[in-house]
């Protein structure tokens, strides 16, 4: 008796498991990330991979407004102090379905909204986002090497209220990147 | 439970209320609490688990005790189960009412009717806007029809018409296939149209059958605020708000010229644009709520389950505490009655409360502190009886004169040492028993018997004097000796009170030391008179005997003059030695008083033994005499005959001895010896011993060897011993004469006690 509740247990343990891991294969993943010097500064180039899943997915459908947020800081390492924070942004990704025109409707924040009749063509737009200027030249010092660290991650604090409830409980809702480290020397 | 427990306990309290206060927060409000939602959860569950910890903990303490009956532990599981009972039902009564309310409420927010009509009266307001679309887009197609082929000018007169001409129509315009805008019309003139043009999506459609045609929001800006880094790509500010229905169409241009597209701009009646709008956000207004009402069920449910696993072990890990809160005075008293029922009477720790439980402690042990008082004073009575007791039973025991004590059917009760010593039979050991039926004891127990019936007689006879008491002489033989040799005893019997429980005691003593003195007097005297009737008529015999050889001396011859000196020298010598007896007895009976005067004993002894001793080892006779002996008071002659007496006797007992004895020895000792006297001052004694090693006192001789004509001796007139102890006792000393220990030889002990005053005591 005790053998088979015990067999069941680490059944269901490794179940768990595995879920687990499948869901962590759900996560975002950043297939590339740089910065680039501009003329008028920094900018990031970053690429993400994921999928909605079919409970986002059906969110969007009802009109459920979704947001995405790209966090980006630049610091840079010092022995006798904490490391200098030399930039620190964010830049969020809205996508909205318009039940009433039939249309994704993709905002940027701090750039123009731009409409697509599929969501898959929507979703380009937040899988790649456009170059973005994260800080004005000048900003680093050139020669300096900096750690800069990119997540991406669903923003909760921008969804309704109702929705922010089912985030805390329902995994489904939760979507978001490992922090993703690389330096870079500034120019 | 000790202090520190308690007050983390009611830290704990505090800390587990703030954190559910925050956690219901954090149910209704955005924000900082609700980013910290999981931590709320996660830090509840663990004080929830802690809480669980102890309680389990408790509850094996709890259990274990009760099952080794520990005292209190019943009263104690009692209370916890009262107090947690208390606290439990309620918390789970509102739990199943919340949890049944939260969840059906939820539900029926939602049910299909509200949805229905929802998704219908989107669904109409898209018919209208598709009826409207078609619309434009029909029209718009005859436009373009017209336009194909025209030249510019007439494109132009056209496009403004249609635009003067139709109803909400905001601009027209005619576009290339580059997608650059040839020429317009639009209703207000002023604005730009730049940010109207379509997208090359858009025109790729509209080259498809039926063109592009569908509604389109006409508002574009970021709603959410956020600073913009870069301005606007196109300005779209002054075109008016709401839903616009846009128809691209490719104009059927004759074969061979430029491809030309057609773009009609129309907006949405305003009353039916902001009633699709006000239904779209309803619709997905609920559609978030329902896709969100799980989660808010979950969070509602999850909330109340681990407040109500909180209350319940708060309340049981409250009743914990007020159950031992309230068992503790109890507890303490009822280890008071048993410390009580034990014995120890030691004062109980105080509760320290002003209720009544404290006042029953204070007076618990108010009660224990006079029990104890009221103990004490017994115990003291007790001790007190304990030490008269002991008093009165050292008297009765240190006292020379027997008492017997016996019941009314003359059963020993009670007796003392003495009489053991007095009768030389065993009475202690035969308590209980009757005092006819110890061996030996018979004659005295008769007597003693017969003397209480005749008391009685003597009472019942009715004498006018109270019969206290009787006293009466009784002889009883003693245990090894002669007929002769009897135990005189003086005894006297009284009846006990009869309060005192129906008995009799007598009270004896040895008077045989007593009769012997009287007979020793009555000896004497007897003696003085012989002495003096025989002492007259012996020396007119003498003289006669002598003048009877004097005169016949002469006239005879032969065997008569023989004969008449040998009876002559009898007579003479005979009466000689009849004085001489006569001397003695009378010396005995009239001994002149002794004349005290300082003497120094050593030398007196020094001096007679220059006459025994001829100062070769022949000599029989050691001296050991002590160099710093105090002068006695002493009268020199008399000691001189004592110390002469003892060692003539000693001399003759070496005559009795054995062949094979060891040589002969007498020993002469004189020591001081140190006393107490009876008032506690210290005294000094002079000792003399003489120890010979002969064959002792026969028993017979010992036990009136200071009775005059009492000797061992064949030729002895039995007076040396009598005269000696004359002598001690008119020097106001003692004699002891006994065998040594080791039944080899005889020894006088002789203690004078009468010291010069002048001399040193040391």
């Amino acid at each position: 008796m005790t053998r088979r509740f015990l067999r069941l247990l680490a059944c269901q343990l490794l179940l768990l498991f595995a879920c687990a891991q499948a869901r962590a294969a759900d996560g975002v993943e950043i297939t590339r990330a740089g910065i680039e010097a501009s003329e008028e500064g920094y900018r990031l180039s970053v690429s993400y991979a994921f999928d909605l899943n079919a409970g986002l997915e059906e969110a969007i459908q009802h009109g459920v407004p979704l947001s995405f947020t790209t966090q980006v800081e630049l610091t840079r390492p010092r022995w006798y102090w904490y490391d200098d924070k030399a930039v620190s942004q964010r830049q969020t990704i809205r996508i909205r379905y318009d039940v009433l025109t039939r249309l994704y409707q993709v905002s940027v924040s701090g750039s123009m909204q731009q409409s697509f009749p599929t969501l898959e063509d929507a979703m380009v737009l937040i899988r790649r986002p456009s170059r973005w200027l994260v800080a004005p030249r000048g900003a680093l010092k050139p020669g300096e090497t900096y750690n800069v660290t990119v997540r991406m991650f669903m923003d909760r604090d921008r969804m309704s209220k109702p929705i922010q409830v089912n985030a805390f409980n329902n995994s489904q809702w939760r979507l978001e990147s490992k922090d993703k480290k690389f330096t870079y020397r500034a120019e | 439970m000790n202090q520190a427990l308690r007050y983390s306990l009611i830290v704990g309290g505090g800390v587990v209320s703030i954190l559910l206060f925050l956690l219901a927060t954090a149910s209704s409000s955005s924000g900082f609490f609700e980013r910290y939602y999981s931590w709320l959860l996660g830090l509840n569950a663990a004080v929830a688990g802690a809480l669980l910890v102890f309680v389990v903990v408790a509850l094996a303490r709890l259990y274990s005790r009760y099952k080794n009956g520990k005292f209190g532990s019943r009263l104690m599981a009692r209370l916890v189960l009262l107090f947690a009972g208390i606290g439990i039902l309620p918390g789970l009564v509102i739990f199943l009412v919340s949890v049944q309310f939260v969840s059906h409420s939820i539900e029926s927010w939602f049910n299909v009717k509200i949805e229905a009509a929802l998704t219908s009266g989107l669904n109409l307001g898209l018919a209208a806007l598709d009826q409207s679309v078609g619309e434009l887009a029909a029209s718009s197609e005859i436009t373009a029809a017209t336009l194909a082929g025209q030249d510019r000018q007439s494109t132009q007169d056209i496009l403004t018409r249609l635009v003067d001409e139709r109803d909400g129509i905001l601009s027209a315009m005619i576009i290339g296939a580059d997608g650059k805008m040839i020429m317009s019309a639009a209703q207000n003139r002023r604005a730009s149209l730049a940010g109207d043009l379509p997208t090359p999506a858009m025109l790729l459609q509209a080259v498809m059958p039926g063109g592009y045609a569908r509604q389109e929001s006409a508002e574009r800006d970021f709603k959410d605020g956020a600073a913009p880094l870069s301005a606007p790509a196109s300005g779209t500010l002054d075109s008016p708000a709401g839903l616009r229905l846009r128809v691209v169409l490719a104009i059927p241009e004759p074969p061979g010229s430029q491809p030309r597209f057609l773009q009609v701009l129309q907006a949405v009646p305003v009353n039916l644009a902001t009633n699709a709008q006000v239904l779209a956000a309803a619709y997905t207004e609920y559609q978030e709520r329902y896709v969100a009402r799980t989660g808010l069920r979950e969070m509602y449910i999850r909330t109340l389950t681990l407040t109500l696993l909180l209350a319940i072990f708060g309340a049981i890990a409250s009743a914990f505490l007020i159950a031992g809160n309230l068992a503790q005075p109890l507890l303490v008293l009822a280890e008071g009655t048993r410390a009580v029922a034990e014995g120890d009477l030691s004062p109980r720790p105080i509760v320290a409360t002003s209720d009544e439980l404290g006042t029953l402690t204070q007076s618990f042990n108010t009660m224990t502190g006079q029990l104890f008082e009221a103990r004490s004073s017994v115990e003291r009575n007790r001790a007190a009886l304990q030490s008269a007791k002991a008093h009165l039973e050292s008297v009765l025991e240190n006292m020379s004169a027997g008492v017997i004590v016996l019941d009314a059917d003359f059963n020993v009760v009670n007796s003392n040492e003495a009489v053991e010593r007095i009768l030389q039979h065993d009475v202690a050991g035969h308590m209980g028993r009757a005092l006819s039926s110890i061996e030996g004891l018979e004659p005295f127990a008769a007597a003693v018997t017969s003397a209480f019936s005749t008391q009685n007689a003597q009472s019942a006879a009715g004498s006018t004097r109270q019969v206290r008491h009787w006293q009466q002489e009784i002889e009883i033989p003693r245990r090894r000796g002669s007929e002769d040799h009897v135990i005189a005893l003086l005894a006297r019997g009284s009846r006990l009170p009869v309060r005192a429980g129906s008995g009799f005691i007598v009270v004896f003593d040895d008077i045989s030391d007593v009769i012997s003195a009287q007979r020793s007097i009555a000896w004497g005297e007897v003696a003085r008179r012989l002495a003096h009737e025989i002492k007259n008529p012996l020396t007119p015999i003498q003289l006669s005997a002598e003048r009877m050889q004097m005169k016949l001396e002469s006239r005879l011859t032969g065997t008569d003059l023989e004969l008449l000196n040998k009876g002559t020298t009898t007579i003479v010598n005979q009466v000689d030695a009849m004085k001489r007896m006569v001397d003695d007895f009378r010396d005995y009976a009239k001994a002149p008083p002794a004349v005290l005067e300082v003497l120094d004993l050593n030398g007196l002894i020094a001096d007679i033994l220059h006459m025994y001793l001829s100062g070769d080892e022949s000599d029989i006779i050691h001296a050991v005499l002590a160099p710093d002996l105090p002068a006695i008071m002493g009268d020199a002659t008399q000691l001189r005959q004592v110390i002469h007496n003892l060692l003539q006797n000693a001399q003759d007992a070496m005559n009795d001895r054995g062949p094979d004895a060891p040589p002969p020895r007498i020993d002469l000792t004189t020591e001081a010896i140190h006393y107490q006297g009876a008032d506690g001052s210290a005294g000094t004694a002079v000792r003399l011993a003489i120890v010979d090693n002969g064959p002792g006192f026969a028993p017979k001789i010992l036990a009136r060897a200071f009775e005059p004509y009492v000797t061992s001796k064949a030729r002895g007139t039995g007076l040396g011993l009598p005269m000696v102890k004359k002598i001690i006792d008119e020097h106001g000393g003692r004699i002891d004469i006994s065998n040594r220990t080791d039944g080899t030889g005889a020894s006088v002990l002789i203690l004078l006690l009468k010291l010069c005053p002048d001399s040193v005591v040391a």
